[in-house]
């Protein structure tokens, strides 16, 4: 798969959780760069933005989009990477930081 | 004073730190956490935490004043 292709997946992951899509083309298909890559290493393409443990159980919980994302962006407007933002929101509005609730596992 | 980097090599907004610093002609240093050990990653990401109490990415550091994430006015600040 190419990055490009990734582009449709986003927007269909957006739509079908009420969320859009990051509108900047660029860093979307760095997104996907970083999902595919990960894919390549670890079987599954999770989060470009996170650490990997190598535990199976705890790495699928970042699986893009990952188990945080829906409470993130209630809470601050877009995931932790900031692929996927609140639909109701513009991006100048939205932090530019979000706390990674996924923390807990990198000693594992 | 030497600017260190902690990043992702797939994260796209540590793909921007890079770009910033490389344009800013300042001297830096990037540490992958994705490509050390599992030892060492763990090793630096407590680093990080003592620095940032984050293991969020991109860290730079610049003695002891630090940016977490892309912010390029905040990074313009850091390198002045």
């Amino acid at each position: 798969m190419k990055p490009e292709e990734y582009l449709s997946i986003f927007e269909r992951v957006a739509e079908k959780k009420g969320w859009k899509a990051s509108p900047d083309k660029k860093l979307l298909l760095s997104f996907a760069e970083g999902l595919l890559k990960n894919k390549e290493r670890y079987g599954m393409p999770i989060c470009p933005c996170r650490m990997a443990t190598g535990e199976k159980d705890i790495d699928k919980l970042i699986i893009c989009p990952c188990v945080y994302a829906q409470g993130d962006i209630e809470q601050y407007n877009r995931c932790f990477c900031g692929l996927y933002l609140n639909r109701d929101y513009q991006e100048k509005d939205i932090v530019k930081f979000v706390p990674d609730q996924h923390f807990k596992y990198y000693f594992e | 004073m030497k600017i260190k980097m902690y990043g992702l090599t797939t994260c796209p907004h540590c793909k921007n730190a890079l770009k910033f610093l490389e344009s800013s002609e300042v001297e830096y240093e990037v540490t992958w956490l994705d490509e050390l050990s599992k030892e060492d990653r763990q090793k630096t990401m407590q680093d990080m935490k003592n620095i940032s109490e984050s293991y969020s990415v991109p860290l730079v550091v610049k003695g002891d004043k630090w940016v977490l994430g892309f912010n390029k006015e905040k990074l313009e600040e850091l390198i002045k």
